[in-house]
């Protein structure tokens, strides 16, 4: 699927009675719906409440959860918090841009990773902490993270093979 | 002491202030300085950048002073040690982000944070903001302006103006922290997000940031002189200011006049960056003749005495009328005068006219037989601060008339005013409206009448206005009580709802003004579509009061001058008919002589075709392009072709002056003094800013050396003494001045040197008296689509480009933008001829073949092309008709019948 069925799109503004005040809801749900915010979902959402892409686009890239690509398969999320940043985060960080080319914010062209940043995670206890598809791994070390990636990355190949 | 007056005391002095004022604006009027980043007096206060906070005795924080109210008797500091320190700290924090190339940077010495700098960071702490800034891969480069993003301070400025001014929604602040940028989002350009390059986001940044394409290495802010003058694109008459480098001789950009009436912060794209064409090296800059089928230069004397001598021997042999004048929209009022002066005096003929004939003659006549003055009867300004509803009708206003365009959007926006758009195009206005009317072209008169019929039935016309200010109401209504709303509709192939929908909500309004253009005029039936929106303002009793009138936009920027002045053929400066014996003794006592002739003149097409019947043998043409505009322009050509004298006065060799047997070169309007009067009748300066090279004379010095050897020997230092003379024989202008209209333009009519002048015309009563009904049926186009010609064409303009597009084609950015006629087509029609969005097309009609490319759009009717007539490899006037409207002598260039093919 690439983008929200209008008719799932008409639900939701009908719910917030196309009111452009309540975009950010209205963003919200569609992402809930979709995992992201399709391109085509939001020129369409532009026109029903007549509000400017730009606008729509200052509000999505204010709060920092919303998603304009279609997220990868494996989520990875490096913690920046203070704690996890002077433990050495910035070198897990340069450890996945080398290993997958790709920077925060971004998808690998084959739909399998998505990194994001954030800033604390809330288990500094275990700094630095990287967290993957929803799974903590703490005292993160750039060998150890080296060594996770490829495992997912084998597992992943062979999951296709089959 | 004035009784709402309070007093504030600010750094120890006490002061008188408006209570409405917010502290800025309270301090800075008696020039107490507060420094600002992101105030501006048109926009709405927002206290982002806290730039301009201030001490107020018992309050605990520092405050913005700009979005701050005041309050009687408070105690404010605005240079205290707390507040200085808090801007210190700003200026600083914005200088870790910004980098420090003042030496290069082509904002120096107009920045204001460089300004804020050198008054608050101390020398020693410079040095910690040398080095790295964050970066930002966003960027905006295209044929205007740039947006630098390094150097953005994140003030917001450019965004409010896009959404407060502009309303173009192409801007917001994105991102977060330092990657808050403007930007339009999505990785587009601002192209690709709506921008129409009015430049009015860029004239506000205060930094180095958004930076106009112009001003790269062509002088320092203080280095160039500022120029007061008028726009001499459009009607609307934007006032702006001309910056020039006296050493390079150059333009180097222009902003809109701080502080004006008419267009405030605003311009449109020709006015800010279509200037260009000043110095394009293919100005004339000599006068040339045709010698054996070619232009040799030659010196004026020479032009001077070949002109006089054929004009003399053509009238001597075949009498004045032998001899046509056409003068211009796009000159100055004071050259229109002379032009007129020299036809009717010197040479004896009122065979005078221009491309007025071309818009708004069905203007004039219409609205002169219906009130009795053919103008704009309210105030740009008036109109969209006052009207509850404004129908626009046949103005596809947001490209014809930007600022005017902009002005509506921001009232829409704001809520103040209801649009009405009766338009056959979706225009941008329509997407702004409550109702829009997709009316078949040429099927004006019908859908007036319905409207007027659904307000009789719902009894929303207003009986006291009919009865005390006008007549023949009975008649009309009669009229209107013979046919069914049902056919009305069906002729104009509209919902009947709709037209209902839009009546009410007319009819219902407090102020409802009408705003028209050239969607009315230019038709056969032009006269009678201005004269059913005359009946549907006064039924509704919406004439002489703010925010409500018929107001026609007139569409070169002087078009409304050339008209007051007299480049008519029936009438002398004022709108004096030539017939009237009285006129003729007043005109031949102020000009010293005894030929007028009281027989009325040809138009514009009617000066064609006698051309063409070898009636007419010399014509004399100033800064007009009839082998263009005209419709029909194989029959104009073939009969310049004959013309066996032709001068033309211009700034380049357009296509008419190719037909030319001397072409003299004039000055464009930054090289010369004089007036516009724009659409909403202000009269107002033109100024020069920069020498012209070559040996080009100013229009009315050449016209004034014509009127001596014909024996008029008038000697005008200055045009400022020609306008004394145009108020002297011109009762309208008899108040007007170049002193009085200095800082101000003035409204005509301005009777008396110290008459105000008049924001709305009919306020009391109407010019002629009362207000007269005009009982009017439609009448069909006179070319309608058949089985060989089966699709409408119709015509008119697109915001880039002006007129014949001599000028604007020569302006590089805007060439670039848009070098190619589009023409658009719906895309079922365009779908049953197979054609594709970008093919190659013809169009033909009964005069003529062109080629150009198609627009695939919904955004037009089915069954309706429509073209711009700017381009001439693709000349949409070799196709339109030259039927004329009966009263006016307007063509009908809306409508005609076309077929298309594929290339
Ligand atoms: S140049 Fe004009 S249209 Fe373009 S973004 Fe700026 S304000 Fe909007
Ligand atoms: S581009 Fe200029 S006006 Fe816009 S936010 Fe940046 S500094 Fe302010
Ligand atoms: S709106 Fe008309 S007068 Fe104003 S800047 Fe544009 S072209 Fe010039
Ligand atoms: S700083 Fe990383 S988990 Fe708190
Ligand atoms: S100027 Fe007052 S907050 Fe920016």
């Amino acid at each position: 699927m690439t983008s929200t069925e209008p008719h799932r799109l008409w639900d939701i503004l009908k719910r917030y009675d196309s009111n452009p005040d309540a975009l950010i809801q209205i963003l919200n749900e569609i992402q809930k719906d979709e995992g992201y915010l399709p391109h085509i979902t939001l020129k369409l959402l532009s026109s029903e409440l007549d509000v400017p892409l730009s606008k729509i686009y200052g509000v999505l890239t204010f709060y920092e959860h919303f998603k304009l690509v279609k997220p990868g398969k494996i989520i990875i999320t490096i913690c920046m918090g203070t704690a996890c940043f002077v433990k050495g985060s910035p070198a897990l960080n340069t450890t996945v841009k080398n290993m997958l080319g790709i920077e925060s914010g971004e998808t690998t062209s084959d739909q399998l990773f998505t990194f994001e940043r954030v800033a604390c995670l809330g288990c500094c206890a275990l700094a630095p902490v990287v967290q993957i598809n929803g799974e903590v791994h703490g005292q993160m070390t750039p060998n150890k993270l080296q060594k996770l990636l490829t495992k997912i990355c084998k597992e992943e190949e062979k999951g296709e093979e089959k | 002491m004035l009784e709402e007056e309070i007093t504030i005391t600010v750094d120890g002095k006490e002061l008188k202030c408006l209570p409405t004022d917010t502290y800025y604006e309270a301090i800075s009027k008696h020039n107490i300085e507060i420094p600002t980043l992101c105030h501006n007096p048109e926009l709405k206060p927002t206290g982002a950048c806290r730039i301009c906070v201030i001490e107020i005795e018992n309050s605990r924080t520092l405050m913005p002073a700009c979005s701050t109210p005041i309050k009687a008797n408070s105690v404010v500091y605005t240079q205290s040690e707390r507040v200085r320190e808090a801007r210190r700290i700003l200026v600083e924090l914005l200088l870790t982000s910004h980098p420090l190339n003042c030496v290069i940077c082509d904002k120096a010495g107009s920045c204001e944070l460089q300004k804020l700098a050198y008054e608050y960071v101390p020398e020693e702490r410079l040095g910690r903001y040398i080095g790295t800034k964050p970066k930002t891969d966003l960027q905006e480069k295209n044929e205007f302006f740039e947006l630098n993003y390094s150097a953005c301070i994140r003030c917001g400025l450019c965004v409010r103006v896009a959404d407060e001014i502009q309303v173009c929604g192409v801007l917001s602040m994105t991102h977060r922290g330092f990657e808050t940028f403007p930007s339009p989002g999505f990785g587009r350009t601002f192209e690709e997000a709506g921008c129409v390059a009015c430049g009015n986001c860029v004239s506000v940044c205060p930094v180095g940031a958004l930076v106009s394409n112009s001003v790269k290495g062509a002088g320092r802010a203080y280095e160039l002189e500022k120029t007061t003058t008028t726009c001499a694109y459009c009607g609307v008459g934007c006032q702006l200011d001309l910056f020039t480098n006296p050493i390079s001789k150059k333009i180097v950009k222009v902003d809109s006049t701080e502080g004006n009436v008419v267009n405030g912060l605003a311009l449109c794209v020709k006015g800010r960056y279509g200037w260009d064409f000043v110095n394009h090296p293919e100005r004339i800059n000599h006068p040339l003749m045709k010698k054996n089928g070619e232009f040799v230069q030659v010196t004026w004397d020479e032009a001077f005495d070949f002109i006089e001598q054929k004009l003399k021997q053509i009238k001597e042999e075949m009498g004045p009328d032998s001899l046509a004048f056409l003068t211009s929209a796009k000159c100055t009022n004071e050259e229109n005068y002379l032009m007129q002066k020299l036809a009717r005096a010197a040479i004896g003929t009122n065979n005078i006219d221009h491309c007025a004939r071309l818009c708004h003659a069905s203007t004039v006549t219409g609205l002169a037989r219906a009130f009795g003055s053919g103008a704009m009867t309210n105030s740009i300004n008036d109109l969209t601060k006052n009207a509850e509803v404004i129908l626009i009708i046949g103005s596809n206003t947001t490209e014809a008339h930007p600022v005017i365009g902009v002005k509506i959007k921001q009232a829409v926006q704001e809520g103040k005013t209801k649009l009405i758009v009766a338009d056959p195009r979706i225009i941008e206005l329509a997407d702004y409206s409550e109702i829009h009317l997709q009316q078949r072209p040429g099927s004006d008169v019908a859908l007036v009448n319905a409207m007027m019929k659904v307000i009789i039935e719902e009894g929303l016309f207003d009986e006291k206005f009919i009865q005390e200010r006008t007549e023949g109401y009975n008649e009309l209504k009669e009229k209107l009580e013979k046919v069914s709303l049902e056919v009305l509709c069906k002729i104009a192939n509209i919902n009947q709802m709709d037209l209902r929908q839009a009546a009410i909500l007319f009819g219902k309004a407090k102020t409802a003004a009408i705003v028209y253009s050239m969607g009315i005029t230019q038709h056969t039936t032009g006269t009678d579509n201005v004269l059913s929106l005359a009946n549907l303002a006064m039924i509704t009793g919406n004439v002489g009061r703010p925010g409500t009138g018929v107001n026609p936009l007139r569409g070169q920027n002087n078009v409304q001058g050339a008209c007051d002045v007299g480049g008519l053929p029936d009438v002398y400066p004022g709108y004096q008919k030539v017939s009237d014996k009285e006129n003729k003794i007043k005109f031949q006592k102020a000009w010293g002589v005894s030929n007028l002739s009281d027989k009325p003149g040809l138009t514009v097409v009617e000066i064609m075709n006698e051309v063409y019947e070898g009636n007419i043998r010399g014509v004399y043409i100033m800064g007009e392009n009839p082998a263009l505009s005209n419709p029909n322009i194989n029959h104009v050509r073939s009969a310049l072709e004959k013309l066996e004298f032709l001068v033309v006065q211009d700034l380049f060799i357009t296509e008419t002056a190719k037909y030319a047997d001397v072409i003299l070169p004039g000055k464009s309007f930054a090289e010369k003094e004089g007036t516009y009067t724009n659409t909403e009748r202000r009269i107002q300066r033109v100024r020069k800013a920069i020498d012209s090279e070559g040996e080009r004379i100013a229009d009315w010095k050449i016209l004034q050396e014509m009127l001596n050897r014909f024996g008029i020997e008038n000697r005008y230092d200055s045009p400022e003494q020609i306008m004394d003379e145009i108020a002297d024989v011109t009762p309208i202008y008899s108040g007007i001045s170049f002193d009085r209209i200095d800082k101000v333009g003035l409204q005509w009519p301005c009777k008396g040197k110290n008459h105000p002048g008049t924001k709305i015309l009919h306020e009391k009563t109407f010019s002629r008296g009362k207000g007269k009904f005009h009982a009017i049926s439609y009448i069909e186009p006179a070319e309608l689509p058949d089985k060989d010609y089966p699709i409408i064409l119709t015509t008119g303009r697109i915001l880039y480009h002006f007129h014949t597009g001599e000028i604007t084609r020569r302006v590089k950015g805007i060439h670039k933008r848009r070098p190619i006629e589009r023409s658009e087509i719906n895309t079922k029609d365009a779908e049953r001829l197979n054609i594709k969005n970008g093919d190659k097309i013809t169009i033909e009609s009964r005069r003529g073949k062109i080629e150009t490319i198609a627009k695939v759009t919904d955004r037009i009717q089915e069954g309706v092309v429509f073209m711009s007539f700017h381009y001439k490899e693709s000349a949409a006037n070799l196709l339109t008709n030259d039927a004329l409207d009966p009263l006016a002598k307007i063509p009908e260039f809306k409508v005609c019948a076309i077929k298309v093919g594929k290339v």
